[in-house]
């Protein structure tokens, strides 16, 4: 099979012979909804990039999501699938920590969604959590109402989530741990997976290998949120990088798929010209809207750790319908392919693949998102690791003299 | 092929056949292809970009 021709783009820079799609100037509708159904956390992990980084409108915000609140945003949601005719919407149940709204709550939202939108459409719902808070109790609850359960984690060991405490300066592990382990042996069909931030400190392949004890049918690694202006710690040497190719090749010499690991197959799939899901790589329109607890409709959170407000849209669900919001600056920029990018990534081989990387990383003050990403060093180092494998592993495909340097704007 | 060093080449893989590629013995790839086979057909429909769940 040779994918059709809406499947797969022709004429990627990959091959260092033709020039870049151009961008689309028609908005694509939103089809993730991530709702703050809590505002807070029960943890005070030392690196967040909520509680931690440069916004503080958290604070000015209801703690818990109020009823007409949910329920505004249902209608919302639902308007927004009739009005395109989405046949699949996902809904990202986020904070804070979404479980401190009770599960009941959760699924009560989630019903009501899915009564509202159209009766075609699907709704894929998830709820993101740090773990602790998971009984059995609760994970019947989500499983019941079609919740799946993603756990985000450092590692799988103690000693990898050290910096994840509790506001006392407890450690999180125990009853994270315990979480993971209730999901994965007694509700494996509600169990989305596990997302973790790397830590180039931590030994790769260890952190890889002790989270696939936890038994997750798909892992994301992310990298740090920071940026030109505030560079993750460990930044120099394109560690982080390094650090993804090591695993990489863990995963990729292990003679069957132990589990999905996002990055890696999104990687997979760019190289290949397929459409990718990710934020970290790809051209992609980014189509995902944060309705915050006390309704605004906002960017995502990771755009917070660039300044303060970054992601505010002056919207709110009872006096905006969504497609407000595509009109927005920041939503615009964020689907318009390379005419977002700064000249340097725009000529670069590796931008079809690349993208530019995540948005919020390409952030350096006064000098706004129009710059490289702060991880160009890593992700040039990581793409071409991955596709030197696959040309290798599979023989199919013959070099093709094309580089560039990591770059700093 | 080694891949880290400066001046690194880079394959040019567009033009590979999924197919033909599904028929490499490479098990991790082949259930990876698996996947992105119903991506070629229907890309968007289940392809969520947002990062920070799973």
């Amino acid at each position: 099979m040779r994918a059709t021709t809406g499947g797969r783009h022709g004429g990627a820079v990959v091959s260092g012979q033709t020039a870049p799609v151009p961008a689309s100037t028609i908005p694509s509708p939103f089809r993730q909804f991530i709702v703050k159904v809590h505002g807070r956390c029960n943890l005070a992990c030392r690196y967040c990039y909520l509680y931690e980084g440069p916004d503080h409108t958290w604070r000015t915000r209801p703690a818990a999501a109020p009823s007409e609140v949910l329920t505004r945003t249902a209608e919302r949601i639902a308007e927004h699938a009739r009005a395109h005719g989405l046949p699949t919407v996902s809904l990202v149940l986020h904070g804070g920590e979404p479980l401190l709204a009770g599960a009941d709550t959760l699924a009560r939202f989630t019903d009501d969604v899915r009564a509202r939108v159209p009766a075609d459409c699907i709704v894929q719902a998830t709820v993101q959590t740090n773990g602790t808070l998971l009984t059995e109790k609760r994970v019947a609850v989500l499983a019941r109402h079609g919740i799946r359960i993603g756990i985000s984690l450092d590692g799988g060991l103690p000693e990898h989530n050290a910096r994840r405490l509790d506001h006392a300066g407890r450690p999180s592990w125990p009853a994270a741990v315990r979480g993971a382990r209730l999901v994965a042996g007694r509700f494996p069909a509600s169990y989305a997976g596990i997302l973790t931030v790397v830590d180039p400190v931590l030994d790769p392949v260890e952190t890889y290998e002790s989270l696939l004890e936890l038994g997750p049918p798909a892992l994301d690694l992310l990298l740090p949120d920071s940026n030109w202006s505030a560079p993750p710690p460990h930044w120099e040497g394109a560690r982080h990088g390094a650090w993804l190719c090591a695993v990489f090749d863990r995963w990729w010499t292990a003679g069957h798929r132990e589990t999905r690991v996002r990055l890696f197959e999104e990687c997979l799939a760019l190289l290949l010209g397929l459409p990718a899901a990710t934020e970290y790589l790809g051209l992609a329109a980014f189509d995902a809207l944060v309705v915050e607890t006390d309704g605004s409709i906002e960017q995502v959170d990771s755009l917070k750790s660039a300044y303060e407000g970054a992601s505010r849209t002056g919207l709110d669900v009872f006096r905006h319908a969504f497609d407000e919001a595509l009109d927005h600056p920041g939503v615009a920029a964020r689907q318009a392919g390379v005419a977002s990018l700064a000249d340097r990534c725009r000529v670069c081989p590796l931008v079809e693949v690349c993208g530019g990387g995540h948005y919020a990383h390409r952030y350096r003050a006064g000098h706004g998102f129009r710059n490289p990403s702060v991880y160009c060093a890593d992700l040039q180092l990581f793409i071409r690791h991955v596709a030197a494998r696959l040309a290798r592993d599979t023989g199919v495909a013959s070099p093709v003299p094309v580089s560039i340097e990591g770059v700093t704007p | 092929m080694s891949d880290t060093e400066p001046g690194e080449v880079l394959p040019d893989l567009l033009e590979v056949d999924l197919e033909e590629l599904r028929t490499i013995q490479h098990p991790v790839l082949r259930e990876v292809l698996e996947g992105l086979r119903e991506r070629a057909e229907r890309p968007s429909e289940m392809l969520w970009g947002f990062s920070r769940c799973m």
